[in-house]
């Protein structure tokens, strides 16, 4: 089984990661039998905006919600899609024809059994209203023959089916009841909190706490723990996340023994923590590349050459070195896929001319050219101000125009106001990267294009060998760069910090959003 | 006295109108709009923001939808709000908590330290005990809050462990859990309240006792106690009833800086995360409790006016 | 925020009426202006006071604790902090200033027309009653969510929050001399409304503005920082004392010298301002705070 599973994952042959990343510290204390029961506390770093995660992308939803839901597929800890409410699964005709068999007498937290069914209306809200979901837009239609049988029809090769129902493990799509899903069609609307996860939802006081417990009736998968997948353990009854939006108050309230793990810890931190005897901190990857990202229709960025100007003057190295005091959670790497990813690659990335040549080139006469950030990111306001200091150097006029999160991303969409945005994310496959580059993302007015990416994208929706995918990959990095599509200013780890009671064998707490399978309390 | 409330309460009415309207008008016409924070990061095409607008009625004129609006805020329905999708009372309610054991303590602090240095700074003009009380309240009212809440977490959370730093229990949790992540912003919050406090309550008392009637009660032979605590204090009550009533209402309001150092989830986030978001009926809901929250306090503001100065008729 | 403007019913309250200064300067505004001269001189004199600027980054120099070379340390993207200190005064005193200004015309003729005509107090009065009944500060985070982070801005929610205070006082003084008999006197030989306004009754009013306005200044140093330390005020690059202690919160424990020296800065700017306005105020006439004209 686990061999077709292998064999028919169209990235397949190789992990696209290596080893997972590890957690020093978890590696001591693996051997230990897990306790069971207690309250863990978390302080999470930004209140939940909806309990509606088909509808949402972006914190923490992945981080709470991904414990109460589960998906037809999870991420594996080499960040790619393994089985989790899947059995087994078999593409056909160059991947237009999905066949999934389900796993059988998996509860709902409600007591109901999951089928077909579900799984039908699940996936057909989760395209309507999921942020990520709008990637089956070329999905015909979705059959049902039995009550653990279901087969996604598409109009062409869908090559990242698997990936895309991963969100890019941010707006996952989960499954629920088809009762619950058929009543919440509109967006943002859910009228339940139902999955099948080992936890399930008990309450959310708006900005105080959100609160889990443990679900006896939990079907677990038999294979091995495998990050999101595999078996899943539940060693504590409960779990609240206290929402703590302020990063400082975070760290004392976990240095008081308040909270047992807290989420975004400032970087500044790190050293300290890692002295403590009671506390430490958990680098947590993949590396999250910072990006810059143009007006591409109108104003001066839409010319090539002020873009090859910003591209030529970016030192990552030093803004790298003053977003993040400490060097240990920072890297420059030339790749617009991840330091961790197997597609990771310096195609592409030779610099070419000065950046005055360029400039010269496009004729440019110190007209100011905007960043907008979002006010409150400390990290969008550190790079800018790199951004400004490094452009100054170069002779362009660089100027922070700094908003609320709402005119932000008005004005990212808005031809008139935007010129230049930064932001970040992780890309571990190719075709991942088409949603933000099709010419639609963050609008038509102002988003990237070329015939010649699309063109690679096509190819790539059909590449099933790694080594063809991997050269396609080259091929669309060097295209991004060759038209600076976006900008590479380096990549940033995320660090978490727990507590040294949390006990964490699988070191799951040092990969992507939190994920508690396997932790347990050390009384 | 009744019927100078049942006034009162009838002038509110065109203030709240006002209020409210400008509120209306203003939400609407600044830019940036609910649906972009609504949708967030994501990549939407412009067919499902248009979509959602319809959802919201927000493409009809502006003055359409304002006369749709206006009969349901004047009989208190807000609706939901466009990000918690509850009833707007019900999302003040649940933050109303919060706020009010921040207001009430800080203003049982800021009472019994304030007005008793008050008075006697103003029996001992002059004196040591005035200066530095002037000081105290002087440097209390000039720090800027949010660095005197960095500078108490850092001291007490962080250096000496005695207190959480932040964040919010409720008293479901445990006494003691509840009342320790309050002491800290109840601190931050009297500070610069109790020097108002002293201030007024030394300057008012220093005029009432100056007034001919103070030096009749000494010349009929009553104890200085009772002269400043019975004759004196009643008479400046007046005045301090105000300063104390006016704080009282602008703490209901919620501090917005307080709750952001400290992590509490109380009104006053509510409202500016609601503005930073446009969830327009959050907003307006918001401030209607808040215009409501002052007028009332005024109100009862006013009626202290009556009890403690009798000579006073309305 | 600290110095929250407290409104107060004047109506229930009698004008000032000893509109005379105290010949003797008061001890407390004597202190003020001592303690406020080296802030301004400071604004003035920055580019005199520090070679480095304040806003060029300097990686390998970051998070340097307080030594010769860097008083004040350095930050997080390795700038001198004395620097931004320095010419963060330029941003606190052009806030104050400017918003001072604008507070004091806009303040002057509304008050002067709503004391002065029925009409214009039924609007005026009416639109200014309902902005003094919030908090202050949260009506300034709206204002700025609306229009947008920038200095300007930030003069402008503050002196529309302001305006209602110095309106009520300008107008109590040109309600108390309405009538009186220099003003009779004056309008017998021919006097216009805007001679009688300017010349004769708007002099009384100078000494209880002036009070306000010095108030004004130092909310206004106060409401700038606390709008920066959310991100509403002054965007970076921008050296402003509010955004300095916002950017340090994430070093309270490693550079404590971060957060403290600009939150020291405000509160001394603030201090020296308000002593300047008890100052003033007990020269004018002490008991205008117990009547809660000021």
């Amino acid at each position: 089984m686990r061999k077709i599973v292998l064999a028919s994952i169209l990235f397949f042959g190789v992990l696209i990661f290596g080893a997972p990343l590890k957690s020093d510290s978890n590696s001591a204390h693996a051997a230990a039998a897990p306790e069971q029961g207690g309250t863990l506390n978390i302080g999470l770093h930004i209140p939940l905006s909806t309990l509606d995660w088909q509808s949402t992308v972006g914190h923490p939803l992945p981080q709470v919600m991904g414990h109460v839901y589960e998906g037809l597929f999870g991420l594996g800890s080499d960040l790619t899609a393994q089985p989790e409410l899947v059995e087994s699964y078999k593409p056909s005709e160059k991947g237009k024809v999905w066949t999934f068999k389900l796993r059988t007498g998996v509860k709902f937290h409600n007591g109901d059994t999951l089928d077909a069914g579900d799984v039908k209306a699940s996936i057909e809200r989760w395209r309507v209203t999921g942020p990520k979901g709008t990637g089956l837009a070329d999905l015909a239609s979705i059959a049902t023959p039995d009550a653990h049988t279901v087969v996604f029809n598409f109009k062409s090769s869908m090559g990242q089916f698997l990936l895309l129902l991963l969100g890019s493990d941010e707006n996952k799509a989960i499954i629920m009841p088809k009762e619950v899903a058929d009543a919440s069609k509109t967006p943002g609307q859910l009228t339940e909190v139902v999955g099948t996860g080992p936890f399930r939802f008990v309450e959310y006081k708006e900005d105080q706490y959100a609160r889990l417990a443990k679900f006896e009736d939990y079907s677990a998968r038999s294979d091995k723990p495998n990050y999101q997948s595999g078996k899943k353990v539940t060693n504590v009854d409960e779990v609240i996340f206290w929402i703590v939006p302020e990063a400082s108050t975070r760290v004392a309230g976990l240095e008081a023994g308040e909270y047992d793990i807290i989420t975004e810890v400032p970087d500044s931190e790190a050293a300290r923590l890692a002295k403590s005897d009671t506390v430490e901190p958990v680098k947590n990857g993949p590396g999250v590349l910072q990006y810059m990202m143009f007006n591409h229709k109108t104003g001066l960025t839409s010319d090539r050459n002020i873009r090859k100007a910003f591209q030529a003057m970016i030192d990552p190295a030093e803004i790298a070195s003053v977003v993040v005091s400490d060097p240990a959670f920072s890297l420059t790497n030339p790749s617009i896929y991840a330091p961790e990813s197997a597609y990771n690659t310096d195609a592409g990335s030779a610099k070419g001319k000065s950046a005055q040549e360029y400039l010269k080139a496009a004729g440019y006469n110190n007209e100011p050219i905007s960043i907008q950030v979002i006010a409150t990111s400390n990290t969008q306001n550190r790079i800018a101000v790199a951004l400004v200091e490094q452009a100054k150097r170069v002779g362009i006029n660089l100027q922070i125009k700094s908003y609320d999160l709402s005119t932000w991303v008005a004005n990212r969409r808005d031809p008139n106001a935007l010129n230049i945005y930064t932001s970040g994310g992780y890309w571990v496959d190719p075709s991942l990267w088409h949603p933000e580059f099709n010419g639609t993302f963050p609008s038509k007015e102002v988003g990237f294009i070329s015939p010649e990416t699309e063109e690679i994208f096509a190819k790539l929706a059909s590449a099933t060998t790694f080594e063809e995918r991997k050269a396609l990959g080259e091929d669309l990095q060097t295209a991004f760069y060759g038209q600076v599509a976006m900008v590479n200013l380096g990549y940033i780890y995320r660090l978490i910090a727990k507590s040294k009671k949390v006990r964490d064998p699988n070191g799951n707490l040092a990969l992507g959003n939190l994920t508690l399978h396997g932790v347990w309390l050390d009384k | 006295m009744f019927e100078y409330a049942l006034r009162r309460i009838i002038s509110f009415i065109p203030t709240i109108f006002i209020t409210l309207t400008l509120i209306f008008f203003i939400t609407r016409m600044v830019p940036g709009s609910p649906i972009s924070s609504l949708v967030g990061h994501q990549a939407v095409s412009a067919e499902q923001i248009d979509a959602i607008t319809r959802d919201l009625g927000l493409d009809r004129p502006i003055l359409v939808q304002y006369l749709e609006w206006l009969p349901h805020v004047l009989i208190g329905d807000f609706g939901n709000s466009l990000f918690y999708k509850q009833p707007i009372i019900e999302v003040v309610a649940e933050r109303f908590p919060v706020t009010l054991y921040l207001t009430v303590f800080s203003m049982i602090v800021t009472i019994s330290i304030g007005m008793p240095l008050g008075i006697y700074a103003a029996i001992r003009r002059g004196g040591a005990v005035d200066y530095a009380s002037n000081a105290f309240s002087s440097i209390g009212m000039a720090m800027p809050s949010f660095w005197l809440g960095f500078l108490l977490i850092i001291v007490f959370a962080v250096s000496l462990g005695w207190l959480p730093a932040s964040g919010y229990r409720s008293p479901d949790f445990g006494i003691w859990n509840w009342l320790s992540r309050l002491i800290l912003p109840v601190i931050a919050q009297s500070l610069a309240q109790i020097g108002l406090v002293v201030r007024m309550t030394r300057a008012s008392m220093i005029e009432v006792m100056g007034q001919e009637y103070i030096t009749m009660a000494r010349a009929k032979g009553l104890s200085e106690t009772r002269v400043v605590l019975k004759h004196a204090l009643k008479n400046a009550m007046t005045q301090i009833t105000t300063v104390i009533g006016l704080t009282f209402a602008l703490g209901l309001g919620g501090s917005v800086i307080i709750e952001n150092v400290f992590a509490l989830p109380g009104l006053g986030q509510l409202i500016t995360i609601a503005a930073i978001r446009r969830d327009y009926s959050m907003l307006e809901g918001g401030i209607f409790y808040l215009t409501l929250v002052a007028l009332v306090v005024n109100l009862i503001v006013d009626l202290a006016y009556a009890y403690f100065n009798p000579r006073i008729r309305y | 925020m600290s110095t929250e403007p407290i409104g107060t019913q004047s109506e229930k309250l009698s004008p000032p009426r000893a509109i005379a200064w105290h010949q003797r300067a008061n001890p407390m505004f004597v202190v003020g202006v001592l303690m406020l001269t080296p802030l301004i001189l400071m604004a003035i004199m920055a580019p005199f006071l520090t070679f480095l600027d304040p806003l060029s980054i300097n990686a390998p120099q970051k998070l340097l604790p307080p030594s010769w070379a860097h008083p004040f340390g350095t930050d997080h993207f390795g700038r001198d902090v004395l620097a931004r200190i320095v010419y963060g005064s330029q941003i606190s005193l052009r806030v104050g200033i400017g918003s001072t200004i604008l507070t004091a015309l806009f303040g002057i003729f509304l008050g002067v027309a709503s004391g002065w005509y029925h009409w214009a107090d039924a609007i005026i009065g009416r639109v200014s009653d309902s902005l003094m009944i919030f908090p202050g500060f949260v009506l300034a985070i709206m204002i700025m969510a609306a229009i947008g982070p920038s200095e300007f801005n930030v003069i402008i929610s503050v002196t529309v929050l302001y305006v209602p205070r110095v309106i009520r006082t300008v107008r109590a003084s040109v309600i108390e001399f309405r009538g009186a008999e220099f003003v009779e006197a004056a309008r017998t030989v021919g006097a216009g409304d805007f001679r009688l306004l300017f010349l004769h009754i708007l002099p009384k009013a100078a000494g209880p503005v002036m009070v306000q306005l010095s108030f004004g200044f130092a909310w206004a140093i106060l409401v700038e920082a606390g709008l920066s330390f959310l991100g509403l005020g002054t965007p970076p690059p921008t050296p402003s004392w509010g955004s300095m202690i916002a950017d340090a919160r994430d070093f309270i424990r490693s550079a404590w010298w971060l957060i403290t020296v600009p939150g020291f800065m405000i509160t001394l700017a603030v201090l020296s301002l308000n002593l300047i306005g008890d100052g003033l105020r007990d020269m004018l006439d002490p008991r205008l705070q117990s009547k809660g004209i000021l």
